[in-house]
């Protein structure tokens, strides 16, 4: 039956006419305060702390063990920390945080739109150095939080830079010029970027700010470059930050032509190389030796997920699994040794494959459009959207779903943040069996809640016009 | 021309043109206040354009750029930020069509949301994007292909309408 793309479209038009749309005032303020801080403000910045890998050579196929149930060292409830943080006077605002070992850093917009970056002592509750004034962060979506580097966007009038703060006090470190065409990896305390545009890839020390090496391809040769890693898959948290990835193992370089190098990131030597390593790959993935993408087959157009082994050279995309219903697979995630977990769409779902047999697992369905792996750790999965999150364990059994936010503390606990009438409601959720227990309230927020696996700092509006940053200590017990 | 007038005449049709590039109803929101956000910023050169609408689904293009590859990492993030509130889902021909429109590159992704859903013509099309005729012709056509083979009704898949 031949598709009727008019009644597709209309359908669309339709959906997307029912969206609701904010008012004019909305967008004029976002312009206003831009506009106020440009006047301001000689540089303007945006900030983004980066997760460093271990850097050594990794021993693939070590991955995640499965972590058995077990003895839960359970977070049981929130101990406040020193006293609310204010800062930057009558209407300053908490807006996005990060955080890193023992420091919080928070974002402050201030009455007059200027931004600041506030590092504050988790352990205490003490300003540690304000950094800024800088332009605000919305542009490229605010702090991502990684290990030892932060990392700032800078739009000023002769072009973007990308800027490093020192993360103990603030001061500038590195800064390169930036535009929407460069693609990063941060891996052992080197930064490699590469530009499609120009075909460059460079790599820079981040301690000392000096360029290690540069190599060209040639202008648009190069799809994207990614790092490899190993361990607990981790995502960059970024939304309109630069594509990012993190190094645990070397980075790899997708060609145009399905081209494929291996190579270190601290002398960009090509360790590896495949011809026909990743022909038409979207959405690849490097992990574990391996680069996980889909492909859609020329023959049947039907989806598959391809692994490609990147510690050989004869490495070509071999087939690991080809949903048996056209399902909109789309996002792929290491979720366990040897298992990749495929989002899906139609029916919107999440399945769990093991790669060595090619063999669907099991399958987990949440009623919202676009059904993900949010996170996996030993095994044990979070997926999710649009306000609903669900547990599996290994097995893909269903210890807890339901409305909220669910994200991993540590391998035992799950942060689950619910929308309340007042505020958002706290509870830690067992990871080996999901129960649940409430920990906390807080006021509706300013911006994202940060956290480790000793503290959370979450921004919040107390009451008209008032904003806190509040920081608290899990406390843990069976 | 008055910014708030400007927005009201025109902001529906551009979230209906960020929706079909994204199909994703927050994002396509996000886009377009910021969109406006920015055309407010500089709205004494942008009012006196020919065409201030063409210029805004510039911005629109320009951040939806990337944005299929990296809707996985928005919605991390824009989960951490505040717990969403659900949100009804759109209807299966959306979500069809959708999915279909991912496989697309953007010029094609692009001229198709300009002739569907905002019923450009071919030649508006080639103005708005300094492409021939006959490239968005070409733009259409592979569009209309790609789309069509993705949606195709095989085993098991539903069907449009």
């Amino acid at each position: 039956m031949p598709v009727d793309l008019d009644e597709l479209f209309t359908a669309m038009r339709s959906d997307a006419d029912a969206v609701p749309l904010g008012p004019a005032a909305t967008a004029r303020e976002r312009g206003r305060q831009r506009n106020r801080n440009r006047a301001i403000l000689a540089a303007a910045a945006a900030v983004l702390v980066l997760v460093t890998g271990v850097g050594t050579v990794m021993r693939y196929g070590q991955q995640e063990k499965t972590l058995p149930a077990g003895p839960v060292n359970r977070i049981r409830g929130l101990e406040p920390v020193g006293r609310p943080i204010v800062f930057g006077g009558e209407g300053s605002t908490w807006r996005t945080t990060v955080s890193y070992g023992d420091r919080i850093y928070g974002v402050s917009e201030l009455r007059n739109g200027e931004n600041r970056v506030v590092a504050v002592d988790a352990a205490t509750g003490k300003l540690a150095w304000a950094a800024g004034p800088f332009h605000p962060f919305y542009d490229y979506g605010g702090p991502i939080m990684a290990d030892g580097s932060l990392l700032v966007v800078d739009p000023h009038s002769a072009g973007t830079s990308l800027k490093f703060l020192k993360p103990a006090n603030g001061a500038g470190g590195l800064s390169l010029g930036y535009d929407d065409s460069i693609r990063m990896v941060i891996g052992d305390g080197i930064l490699v970027t590469h530009g499609t545009k120009t075909g460059l890839t460079s790599a820079y020390d981040l301690a000392k700010g000096t360029r290690l090496w540069r190599t060209s391809d040639g202008a648009g040769r190069t799809t994207t470059i990614l790092g490899m890693q190993t361990g607990a898959y981790d995502r960059v948290e970024a939304y309109y930050g630069p594509p990012l990835t993190i190094s645990d193992d070397g980075f790899v370089q997708i060609g145009k032509d399905g081209r494929v190098r291996v190579r270190d990131m601290g002398t960009g030597a090509t360790r590896i190389e495949l011809p026909a390593g990743a022909p038409g790959a979207q959405s690849p993935v490097a992990y574990d030796g391996q680069l996980i993408a889909g492909y859609r087959d020329e023959e049947t157009g039907r989806y598959q997920i391809k692994i490609t082994d990147l510690t050989g050279e004869s490495g070509t995309p071999r087939l690991v699994y080809e949903p048996t219903v056209e399902s909109g697979a789309r996002t792929v995630l290491p979720c366990g040794t040897g298992r990749i977990c495929v989002g899906r769409q139609e029916p919107s779902g999440v399945v769990a494959v093991d790669t060595a047999r090619q063999a669907e697992l099991w399958t987990a369905s949440l009623p919202t459009q676009f059904t993900a792996v949010t996170q996996s750790r030993g095994g044990r999965v979070l997926v999710g959207d649009a306000g609903q999150t669900a547990l599996h364990d290994q097995d893909g059994r269903a210890l807890i779903a339901g409305p909220g936010d669910g994200r991993f503390v540590d391998d035992e606990n799950v942060l689950w943040q619910e929308q309340a009438e007042s505020g958002v409601v706290l509870s830690a959720v067992s990871a080996t069996d999901g129960s649940r227990i409430r920990i906390g309230e807080t006021p509706p927020r300013g911006g994202n809640c940060t956290w480790t696996d000793e503290y959370l700092a979450c921004p919040v509006s107390p009451g008209e016009g008032a904003s806190e940053l509040r920081i608290w200590r899990f406390t843990r017990g069976r | 021309m008055d910014f708030d007038g400007f927005y009201r005449d025109t902001s529906r049709r551009l979230l209906r043109y960020a929706y079909g590039l994204t199909g994703d109803p927050a994002e396509a929101q996000d886009l377009v206040q910021e969109a406006y956000a920015r055309a407010w910023q500089r709205w004494r050169r942008v009012s006196g354009y020919e065409d201030p609408e063409a210029w805004l689904r510039l911005v629109v293009n320009r951040l939806s750029t990337d944005r299929w590859r990296r809707l996985f990492v928005r919605r991390d993030h824009a989960a951490r930020e505040r717990p969403p509130v659900p949100v009804p889902p759109p209807s299966e021909n959306t979500v069809l069509l959708v999915q279909a429109m991912r496989e697309l590159p953007d010029a094609q992704r692009r001229a198709l949301a300009l002739h569907y859903l905002l019923d450009r013509s071919i030649a508006e099309i080639a103005a708005e994007t300094g492409a021939s005729q006959g490239t968005v012709k070409s733009w259409l056509s592979r569009g209309r292909t790609t789309l069509a083979a993705v949606i195709t009704p095989r085993e098991g898949v539903r069907r449009a309408g």
